[in-house]
C-alpha cells in the first residue's frame, strides 16, 4: 500500500488541497508550507476584497493620482493588457462593475455599462498605474488562482518531490510528474447530469488543466447561473450551460484562457487555438439535455 | 451530515455511545451524573415518592414547576408545595398545580412540612443563600438555580451548609445535562481538537431586562436584577453559566480575571452594569474571553472552544477541524494511490458548488437529540434525592462558577486583576 501526504488550506474563498504520493514526510510538510505563505502573500496582494490588498490601494486611488507598483504588479497588469488583446477583449479584468451590477438587476439581460480596460494606464518607466475613469476597478477574479498556481509550479519544480497533484478549489488543477500507478495523472471533467461520471479526461503531467463554468449546482442539486460571469463582448449574461477546460504547462494561461473562451464562440476559440502552444481546450454544452463535447 | 437528517435517539442510545466512545468507565467518573441517562426503574410506592417544594415562581421558577409536571407520575414525583411572597406568582402557582399543593407566602412555613423530601429554589439571587441554608438545616435537599448567592461568604456559607448537613446542592447549570455539552465536553477530554488555548464566550441580547409593574413601589422586588443589592446583573444571570461551562472544558478554574463594565445604552437608573467584557486566565495561561451587553443582539451567545486541532461551537452543535476531511474527488484519489489503482478523478465542472462547497461549515457535535437539558436536571434532582446524595462535581462546578462570575464583577468594580482568595477553596 502506497503512502499519501494529504494536506489542504483556504484562500481566495475556496480551498488548496496537496497530495503527494509520499516521499519524506518532513520535506512534504515543508513544502507545503511554503506553498502555504506563497499563496496567501499572493492573494493578501491581488485580492479585490481584502482591504488592505495592493489591488484595493489601487483601486481605491489610481483615478486621483497615479500609484507606485512594485515589479509584480507591473508584471501582473502588463500580463492582463496582453491576454485582453490575444482574446480579443474576452479576458477582461474591469467586469466588476457589470457583475455589481447584475447582481443588484437579477432580472436584467443586458447592459449599457462597458468595459473599462481602455481607461488603465501603465507607466513602465514611472512603474506607475492611473485610471483615466473613476469608475475603473480592477478585480483579478479570473487570474488569481492560476497566478498562485504558478508561482506553486515553480515551488514544486524546485524541490525534490517527484510527484505532486494540487487541486485550488477542484477547479483548477496543477499536476508535477504522473501517478505513482500511471504514466499520467487523468483528470476527469465531472458530469453535472451524472455527477461522479467524467464526460472527458485529460492526461497531465507538469502541466495544469482550468475549468470555467457560467454555472453550478446548488445545495438542492438545481442548477444556477453564476452571476460572476458576464460576457465582456455582448455584456450580458451566457445563459447557455457551458464548461470550458484549458490544459496547458502554464497554470496561469490554462486560467486565463478558460475564463476568456467562456466568451468566445466556437469560431474564435479556433482561432485562437491557432495562436496557442501546446493548449487543449474542451468546451461541454448541455443544451441538448445531454453532454456535448467539442474539442480544440 | 444534515440537521434534517439527524436523527432521534433515546437515552439509553446516547449514553451507549458517549460511553464506547470515551470509555464507560471513564465517562461515569468524570461525569456521574450520565448515570441518570440509563436508569428508568422507579419504585411506584408511596413510600418511594418524592416530594418537592417549589419556593420562588416567578418566570424561572415557573419553567422549573412545569418541567417537573411532565415527569410527576412517570418518575413518582409530586409537587406538594409551592411558595412565593409575591402575590400574582403565589396565585399563578396555586393555578399551575390545581390548588393540590399547599401554597405558602412564607417559605419557612413551607420548610416546616416534616414531609418534603426537596426545595426548587428559584428566587431573585439575594435570597437564595438564607433559604438554601435554612432549608438544608431543615433537613430538605436543594436544588438551587444559579448564581448561588450575592457574595462570596454567603455561596461559601451555602457549600459549608450542604457538607454539613450532607444533604445535596444542586445547582441550576442545565449545560451539565445537555446531550450536546456531554458529548462535546467528552471529545474535548478526549483531545479531539487539541490543546485549548482559548475559549471565547459572549450573550448578547436586545432588551432592557425591565419587567412592567403593577405599582411604581414594585420596582426593586420587580426589577430585582437591576440592583446592585439584590443582583450583580449579566455576571450572574447570564456569565455564570459560561464560566461554568469554560471550568468544565479546562477541567480546573481560572486563577485570575480582569474586566471592564459600564452603563452604556440602558441608562434608565440601573445599578448594575449592561456592558461587560472580561479576561480569565487559567493555569495553563489559556483564556476565557468573554463579553456581554444587551443592546444588540446579533452575535446572541456562544462558547467557541478554540483547540490546536479544531474548534467548537457547543451552543450551535458544530465541529470545526483544523484540517478538514478532503472533498470526494481528492478522496478519491488518495485511496486510488494507497491502493495502487490508476484512474480517471473527476473533479472539474458543475459539481463544483462555489457558494457552498468550498465552504467549511464545520461537522454537528451530536446527533439531533430530543432531550430537554432544565427537565434532565429536575429528574436527576428527584433521583439523587431517592438515593439520598447527588454527584459532588454538581455542586463543585455551581459553586465556582459562581465564585469567579462574583470575582468578574469585583475586578469591573475595582478595576483590578483579581486572584482567588485561598478561604473560599473548597
Amino acid at each position: 500500500m502506497s503512502k499519501v501526504y494529504y494536506n489542504s488550506f483556504f484562500a481566495m474563498g475556496t480551498r488548496l488541497n496537496v497530495v503527494f504520493p509520499y516521499t519524506d514526510e518532513e520535506l512534504c510538510e515543508r513544502l507545503f508550507n511554503m506553498i502555504e505563505n506563497e499563496v496567501h502573500r499572493v492573494e493578501l496582494k491581488l485580492s479585490y476584497f481584502i482591504p488592505e490588498s495592493f489591488v484595493s490601494r489601487i483601486n481605491n486611488e489610481a483615478f486621483k493620482s497615479s500609484v507606485m507598483v512594485d515589479l509584480e504588479m507591473l508584471e501582473i497588469i502588463k500580463l492582463c493588457l496582453n491576454y485582453n488583446r490575444l482574446t480579443l477583449g474576452a479576458f477582461d479584468i474591469t467586469m466588476r462593475r457589470l457583475v455589481d451590477f447584475f447582481k443588484q438587476n437579477p432580472e436584467a439581460t443586458e447592459t449599457d455599462l462597458t468595459s473599462c480596460m481602455q481607461y488603465i494606464q501603465l507607466d513602465d518607466e514611472e512603474k506607475s498605474i492611473r485610471f483615466t475613469d473613476e469608475q475603473t476597478k480592477i478585480d483579478l477574479g479570473g487570474f488569481g488562482k492560476g497566478y498562485a498556481l504558478e508561482k506553486v509550479q515553480r515551488l514544486v519544480n524546485d524541490s525534490p518531490i517527484e510527484s505532486a497533484f494540487i487541486s485550488f478549489g477542484e477547479s483548477s488543477i496543477l499536476a508535477k510528474g504522473k501517478h505513482p500507478s500511471g504514466k499520467t495523472w487523468q483528470v476527469g471533467l465531472n458530469d453535472y447530469i451524472n455527477s461522479g461520471q467524467s464526460v472527458y479526461s485529460f492526461e497531465l503531467e507538469n502541466g495544469s488543466v482550468s475549468t470555467s463554468s457560467n454555472y453550478f449546482l446548488d445545495d438542492s442539486g438545481q442548477l444556477q447561473f453564476k452571476a460572476n460571469v458576464i460576457n465582456p463582448i455582448t455584456r450580458n449574461i451566457n445563459k447557455e450551460i457551458e464548461t470550458v477546460s484549458v490544459q496547458s504547462k502554464s497554470p496561469l494561461e490554462a486560467e486565463i484562457l478558460s475564463t476568456a473562451m467562456l466568451s468566445l464562440n466556437d469560431e474564435k476559440t479556433a482561432a485562437l487555438k491557432e495562436k496557442l502552444n501546446e493548449v487543449e481546450i474542451v468546451k461541454i454544452r448541455y443544451n441538448s439535455g445531454e453532454a456535448s463535447i467539442t474539442k480544440f | 451530515m444534515e440537521q434534517k437528517e439527524l436523527f432521534e435517539i433515546n437515552r439509553r442510545e446516547f449514553l451507549k455511545k458517549i460511553s464506547i466512545a470515551t470509555g464507560s468507565t471513564v465517562a461515569l467518573s468524570s461525569m456521574p451524573w450520565l448515570k441518570i441517562f440509563g436508569e428508568d426503574k422507579i419504585g411506584k410506592s408511596a413510600q418511594d415518592k418524592v416530594r418537592l417544594g417549589f419556593i420562588g415562581i416567578g418566570d424561572r421558577g415557573s419553567a422549573l414547576l412545569k418541567n417537573v409536571q411532565t415527569f410527576e407520575d412517570i418518575l413518582n414525583v409530586e409537587i406538594a408545595a409551592i411558595c412565593d411572597d409575591y402575590e400574582p406568582n403565589y396565585q399563578r402557582a396555586i393555578k399551575f398545580t390545581n390548588g393540590k399543593a399547599k401554597a405558602f407566602y412564607d417559605y419557612r412555613e413551607l420548610l416546616a412540612i416534616k414531609d418534603i423530601d426537596g426545595v426548587v429554589i428559584a428566587t431573585p439571587l439575594h435570597e437564595h443563600a438564607h433559604i438554601t441554608v435554612d432549608a438544608l438545616h431543615a433537613g430538605k435537599h436543594v436544588f438551587c438555580e444559579k448564581a448561588m448567592a450575592r457574595n462570596l461568604d454567603d455561596t461559601k456559607l451555602m457549600y459549608d451548609t450542604h457538607l454539613k448537613t450532607n444533604l445535596i446542592l444542586q445547582i441550576g447549570h442545565q449545560r451539565m445535562f445537555s446531550p450536546v455539552y456531554l458529548d462535546a465536553i467528552k471529545r474535548i477530554h478526549n483531545g479531539e481538537i487539541g490543546q485549548i488555548s482559548q475559549i471565547r464566550a459572549y450573550w448578547h441580547r436586545s432588551m432592557n431586562w425591565r419587567r412592567p409593574l403593577p405599582k411604581p413601589e414594585l420596582e426593586r422586588k420587580i426589577n430585582w436584577r437591576l440592583y446592585e443589592e439584590y443582583s450583580a446583573g449579566l455576571f450572574t444571570e447570564l456569565l455564570s453559566h459560561q464560566i461554568q461551562v469554560a471550568n468544565w472544558v479546562n477541567k480546573t478554574n481560572p486563577v485570575s480575571v480582569v474586566c471592564n463594565g459600564s452603563i452604556n445604552f440602558w441608562k434608565d437608573g440601573r445599578e448594575v452594569y449592561d456592558n461587560i467584557a472580561c479576561i480569565y486566565e487559567y493555569p495553563d495561561g489559556s483564556n476565557l474571553v468573554y463579553d456581554s451587553q444587551n443592546c444588540n443582539k446579533h452575535y446572541g451567545l456562544e462558547e467557541q472552544v478554540l483547540g490546536s486541532k479544531g474548534t467548537m461551537e457547543i451552543e450551535i452543535n458544530k465541529v470545526y477541524s483544523e484540517k478538514p476531511p478532503a472533498p470526494p474527488a481528492i478522496l478519491h484519489l488518495i485511496n486510488d494511490i494507497e491502493k495502487d489503482i490508476f484512474d480517471v478523478i473527476p473533479i472539474g465542472g458543475a459539481s463544483w458548488v462555489p457558494e457552498t462547497a468550498v465552504k467549511y461549515s464545520g461537522d454537528y457535535i451530536a446527533e439531533n437529540y430530543k432531550m430537554d437539558e432544565t427537565k434532565l436536571q429536575l429528574e436527576a434532582f428527584t433521583r439523587y434525592i431517592r438515593e439520598g446524595k447527588a454527584p459532588e462535581e454538581l455542586s463543585r462546578q455551581g459553586y465556582y462558577a459562581s465564585v469567579w462570575a462574583l470575582l468578574a464583577e469585583k475586578a469591573a468594580k475595582t478595576r483590578e486583576r483579581i486572584t482567588f482568595d485561598e478561604k473560599y477553596r473548597i
